[in-house]
């Protein structure tokens, strides 16, 4: 199944090759979390990250756990601080 | 060490100035900066004197660490008593103007009173001078910087000073350093504007001694390698404050058009990525980044206008490059009054630093402005003809010159959006607290954040604590009221070092408090550190209710607390300020009037 | 071949680290107004410029100092000043065609780039890799 990712600030580099900027299409195994999608992507797993399905916020004991379905929209951003 | 161990002090009235030794011993107490300031502002004047009299003063204080190896020790603070919120005001700027300030041997310096005439400050090292402003006065900021520099022959002079904004008392002008630096809100400018005081130019050569030098750099060594390794500050050097746009969009936590919405369709156009590309005419808006002095970081941007845009097509004087878009000019300029053309937005900027203004609180009236112009309170008549809309370009970059040069419709701009508001009827759309308007943050999405806009010393503000990440991970006020807490006393110690702010995700108060403690010559542990912190914010807090403010005064607008988020993850969702407020009272040790306990008191050495 | 100090303009940010490595290892104090490198500014800082003394093969400074006060250093190839033989006449000052040799008013004497013995302290605090010794 397809999924879309969209990745804030440098973290498009964790994208595969053929992202437009800062989102790609990935082709995910059935029933995969947030956490899988992004181990195999190789976020580094001590960080933290904003992670939103679909709009909704996805609080990090919930992202081993929500199974994504075909067309969910995942984004995901770094730490935050200041501004 | 550390310390210069003297304070400059001017009494503008008389045309007289003075050295005095530093307190050292409310210097152990406070250490410098912003916490030292507090101090000296609260033992020298009564807290309800009118901001804008010449009763008021004015301070401008480095911290031991400014001037230093320290990464990012520029930093300086502006401490007096705000025009806008009447409570406590403390900008804090970086640039080179602190460092040099502190070079020419001072911690501090103090002013008092009014100049019975336009004037501008002159300190080289010993050499102190009161000097008339003449044609300076009526004078851009970035006109009167480079005047300073050639009539006293010396390029390595560095200046703060205000811009027309601040001479007339917009209530929310800025002291501007080093061409686009500023220490911002509060409207500090234009107290110095009401001291008839244009400009200090600063000259130093006595350098900044530290108590152990070879454990100092040691310690810096450590402490450059935590920033360089760090991927938040990676984030900053590359993209800048403004990576944070296309997250607060994801969010739903981006205020747009006057924080009706918290998500903002043009986002893609006045992002990093827009900032960088190259647009089919070769024009790119970003140019490079650029740091403050001493900082490892360098997360300012530099940029430039296409020439060809509508706002300085004919306008040679803006074809060179400044300071660019950070995520609160872009969020001031962008979302909030719905404009996403990115040109606009970074002329947009240039005039708050070429005008000493502060972006967030002109942005975030502007918008309450258009909000009253499409509810048809106020009309074409109003404003000068232009058509206030949301998402107009031209209503935002015309009113930002007309505020910057108090003309027309500008002058009520420049009351700041709870006077304006007030004044056309409709004080529910002033989005902000105690005066002070909301920076680049929905507290409906960031619940955390709506406790410290609310319980902020200076008004809303979204620098003096960090709840990031719990409200991130939870959108309800569970188990918000301890990290707010305790990052405001920790930023409170921060901002009393002269280091800036965006280096705490990696350093942490321990790594600020080992280099202050091998600065100052020991004794600085992290605990006696963070206690410090704490009690430059209860001071803060003294000082306001003896001002005035009361606990009613912690809370924020109708908009935030009953009308849901309309879109984003926090959809559906107010602030639960009610929830957090009293539990927030209590871990500070504060009765729920919002009062310090004589124990409280006690414990702090209040 | 000498190792030399290789400034890069379009890598600096202008933190002045360097100024102020320079200033803490030659005069024990942080002090830019004593460092023997300079950071220039231009255009709003569209444009940081760092700058210091090349060791020019020339040393036009060498050949000026009427007390030979100025010698190379054969390790590193700098050219150093000798502040004990140092008069403080400025005559070097003069005859320096970039401006890196300075007088200074609280010694007397004349101070430049000694490239810190090889191992050169501004190259050491640079953070952006604008300054590299190789
Ligand atoms: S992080 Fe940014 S604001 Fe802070 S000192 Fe560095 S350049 Fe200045």
């Amino acid at each position: 199944m397809k999924i879309t990712v969209k990745t804030g600030g440098l973290l498009y580099e964790y994208l595969p090759p053929d992202r437009t900027a800062n989102r790609a299409t990935l082709d995910i195994a059935e029933g995969a979390t947030p956490h899988q999608v992004m181990q195999d992507l190789g976020f580094p797993a001590d960080g933290s990250y904003l992670v939103i399905v679909n709009g909704e916020l996805i609080a990090p004991e919930k992202r081993p756990e929500l199974r994504l379905a075909d067309g969910d929209q995942l984004s995901i951003n770094p730490p935050l601080k200041g501004g | 060490m550390a310390w210069q161990k003297q304070v400059l002090r001017v009494d503008l009235t008389n045309g007289t100035s003075h050295k005095e030794p530093l307190n050292m011993e409310w210097a152990e107490q406070y250490l410098g900066e912003r916490g030292l300031a507090t101090k000296y502002l609260w033992e020298m004047m009564d807290a309800r004197t009118d901001p804008m009299s010449p009763d008021n003063v004015l301070i401008f204080a480095t911290g031991p660490l400014t001037g230093t190896m320290a990464s990012t020790s520029g930093r300086y603070a502006v401490v007096t008593k705000g025009p806008l919120t009447g409570a406590i005001a403390c900008s804090n700027s970086g640039g080179k103007f602190g460092a040099e300030l502190k070079y020419a041997g001072y911690d501090m310096l103090i002013l008092e009173g009014r100049a019975p005439e336009p004037s501008y400050l002159y300190i080289n090292d010993d050499d102190v001078q009161i000097l008339p402003a003449g044609d300076l006065w009526g004078a851009t900021v970035w006109h009167t910087e480079e005047t300073l520099k050639k009539m006293h022959q010396d390029p390595q002079i560095k200046v703060a000073s205000i811009g027309i904004a601040g001479e007339r008392g917009v209530r929310y002008a800025c002291v501007v350093n080093d061409l686009h630096r500023a220490a911002g809100r509060s409207g500090v400018g234009a107290v110095m504007g009401s001291k008839n005081l244009k400009a200090v130019a600063a000259r130093g050569t006595k350098g900044v001694r530290v108590a152990d030098p070879k454990g100092f750099m040691q310690v810096v060594k450590e402490t450059h390698k935590l920033l360089a390794e760090n991927s938040g500050v990676r984030e900053m050097t590359e993209l800048g404050t403004n990576a944070m746009i296309d997250a607060m969009q994801d969010f739903g936590g981006l205020p747009t058009r006057n924080f009706q919405e918290v998500q903002f369709e043009g986002t893609e156009k006045i992002n990093p990525a827009a900032m960088m590309e190259k647009r089919p005419n070769g024009h790119r808006n970003l140019l490079t980044n650029k740091a403050c002095f001493g900082c490892t970081i360098a997360c300012g941007r530099i940029a430039h206008i296409d020439e060809d845009h509508f706002t300085i097509v004919n306008r040679k004087e803006y074809w060179h490059a400044s300071g660019g878009l950070e995520y609160e000019t872009a969020f001031a300029f962008g979302p909030v009054v719905g404009v996403d053309d990115i040109d606009a937005l970074t002329f947009a900027g240039f005039l708050m630093n070429e005008h000493g203004m502060d972006p967030i609180s002109f942005g975030v009236t502007l918008a309450a402005a258009m909000e009253l112009y499409e509810m048809g309170v106020i009309t074409k008549q109003d404003t000068d003809g232009i058509e206030l809309k949301f998402g107009n370009p031209e209503a935002l970059t015309v009113m930002a010159e007309k505020t910057g040069k108090y003309e027309g419709f500008g002058q009520l701009l420049g009351l700041g959006s709870k006077r304006l508001c007030e004044k056309y009827g409709h004080p529910e759309l002033f989005m902000g607290v105690k005066g002070q308007e909301f920076a680049g943050y929905d507290s409906r999405a960031l619940q955390g954040m709506g406790l410290g806009y609310a319980t902020s010393n200076r008004g809303a503000c979204h620098l003096k604590h960090d709840t990031f990440a719990e409200d991130m991970e939870d959108q309800t006020g569970k188990g918000k009221a301890l990290p707010c807490k305790e990052s405001q006393d920790a930023t409170a110690a921060l901002d009393s070092t002269g280091i800036c702010l965006f280096t705490a995700g990696a350093w942490g108060s321990d790594n600020l408090a080992r280099q202050v403690d091998a600065a100052c010559g020991g004794g600085w542990t992290t605990e006696r550190f963070l206690e410090m912190g704490e009690r430059v914010w209860t001071l803060e807090r003294l000082y306001n209710l003896k001002a005035g403010f009361t606990a009613k005064d912690d809370n924020l607008p109708e908009r935030l607390l009953k009308t849901p988020a309309p879109s984003g993850t926090a959809k559906g969702k107010v602030n639960e300020l009610d929830k957090m407020l009293p539990e927030y009272y209590t871990v500070r040790g504060w009765n729920q009037e919002g009062e310090p306990t004589e124990q409280t008191l006690h414990r702090l050495g209040l | 071949m000498y190792k030399s100090l290789v400034l890069d303009a379009d890598k600096c940010t202008s933190c002045l680290q360097c100024e102020m490595a320079c200033s803490m290892h030659h005069e024990g104090m942080f002090n830019p107004a004593r460092s023997r490198i300079k950071v220039f500014e231009f255009e709003h800082g569209a444009r940081s410029i760092p700058y210091t003394c090349t060791q020019c093969e020339e040393a036009w400074c060498l050949h000026a100092c009427p007390t030979s006060a100025i010698v190379i250093n054969h390790t590193t190839g700098a050219k150093e000043v000798i502040a004990d033989k140092c008069v403080g006449c400025k005559v070097c000052t003069i005859a320096c065609p970039y401006g890196t040799i300075n007088y200074q008013a609280a010694s007397g004497k004349v101070v430049k780039c000694d490239l810190c013995g090889g191992d050169p302290q501004c190259a050491e605090a640079c953070p952006t890799g604008a300054i590299v010794y190789q």
